[in-house]
């Protein structure tokens, strides 16, 4: 059954959200990882991954919190389009941290891959 | 900014506002920063819609970007058993901020009808409302917001009201109060030369020019220092400061440019 089908079943909704939400911090380390991103472009990167990102905005806090703790920072730059832009990119800190965090997803999903067969 | 229809503009604000409210108090991130990445996301999305955008264009958009109130980090929430704590802490301060207005009228009456006696014989509550503030102070940092405390806020409002308007007036006239002390006794002794049929020219404007421009002095400090640290008055009058700004800092350092001119040029015609 797909899993929108029981988005109204409580403990799924529970469980689901706990999920997401490290999933959500592991996700855009890993989307401005070698790169640096507008704000707006981590949104729409990530919500092509379906399931990931129910509430747009969420994604806003955690990148906020994110530079505060040191793992990205940001930066001004002047666009064609319109108001200059913030770019996020990773710091030392964030890069060395996101490697043990794959490293520890990875093992996680294998585990789980070789318990459903996955 | 794309043009937004009057409807639209108005759902944004308040979406914004929402912004603000959810995540004023979370220490763990920037809620400026948020609040102008939720308007460069608008924009964004927006763009190429038919200006002025109408409603039904930016409902979808605010919510795909989902509930502010969702956003508050797990850690940054109330637990249920610290809330249950603010929300006693709320009923006690309240209960003696009520002793403390019912125990003053019968004083008050007795101040009015000029009874020393009867007045000596009831218990000053002044003393009640610190305890109430401070309980009231608790009860709000036991939550992340006032708002998680639901209607028992309304029970704190009252002793922090009370001791806000205390503080507020002492910190705004802090060097009158202290020139008012030194003056006192000069302006005694000059009331005597009056009384005994003697003038004394300009004395009142004078000793009102230097406490005027004392205030307009201590109004810059102010106003310089909220500049650089709006949020200090945050802190010290939550929860009901969250308006003040840095421009309301402005505001405050040009008044008290304006009074320490107006009444320095005054002090100095009259010396």
């Amino acid at each position: 059954m797909p899993y929108t089908e029981i988005m109204d079943n409580r403990f799924f909704d529970n469980w689901a959200t706990q999920l997401r939400k490290g999933m959500l911090e592991l996700c855009i380390l890993n989307a401005i990882k070698g790169t640096t991103l507008y704000g707006y472009d981590i949104v729409r990167k990530l919500r092509d991954i379906n399931g990931l990102v129910i509430s747009e905005g969420t994604i806003y806090p955690i990148l906020s919190r994110l530079k505060r703790e040191g793992f990205v920072r940001t930066t001004i730059r002047e666009s064609t389009e319109g108001p200059a832009r913030k770019y996020y990119e990773l710091t030392a800190k964030g890069e060395k941290t996101l490697s043990p965090m794959n490293h520890y997803w990875h093992d996680i999903k294998s585990g789980t891959d070789s318990l459903t067969g996955g | 900014m794309v043009s937004l229809s009057e409807n639209a503009k108005n759902r944004f604000d308040d979406y914004l506002k929402e912004v603000r409210d959810s995540l004023r108090d979370c220490t763990t991130v920037d809620a400026d920063e948020i609040e102008q990445n939720i308007i460069d996301h608008i924009q964004n999305e927006l763009s190429g819609v038919a200006e002025p955008v109408a409603l039904d264009d930016l409902d979808p958009v605010l919510k795909k970007l989902g509930s502010p109130a969702q956003w508050v980090p797990d850690d940054e929430k109330t637990d249920s058993a610290r809330l249950t704590q603010s929300r006693v802490l709320t009923y006690i301060s309240f209960a003696l901020t009520a002793a403390f207005v019912l125990m003053s009228m019968p004083r008050t009456l007795a101040v009015l009808l000029w009874r020393p006696i009867l007045e000596t014989l009831i218990v000053f509550p002044g003393n009640l409302l610190l305890p109430a503030f401070i309980l009231a102070r608790l009860a709000l940092a036991g939550v992340w917001t006032t708002k998680d405390l639901g209607r028992q806020r309304w029970l704190a409002y009252p002793p922090l009201i009370l001791a806000y308007i205390s503080i507020l007036w002492r910190i705004l006239f802090l060097p009158a109060l202290i020139i008012s002390v030194f003056y006192l006794p000069r302006y005694w002794s000059y009331l005597k030369v009056i009384e005994a049929g003697g003038q004394i020219q300009g004395y009142d404007t004078f000793a009102v020019a230097t406490i005027t421009a004392s205030v307009g002095v201590w109004w810059i400090a102010l106003g310089t220092i909220l500049l650089r640290q709006p949020k200090l008055l945050h802190v010290i009058f939550r929860p009901f400061a969250n308006w003040f700004n840095r421009k309301w800092a402005a505001v405050l350092l040009c008044i008290g440019l304006a009074m320490a001119i107006c009444s320095l040029a005054l002090r100095f015609l009259l010396s």
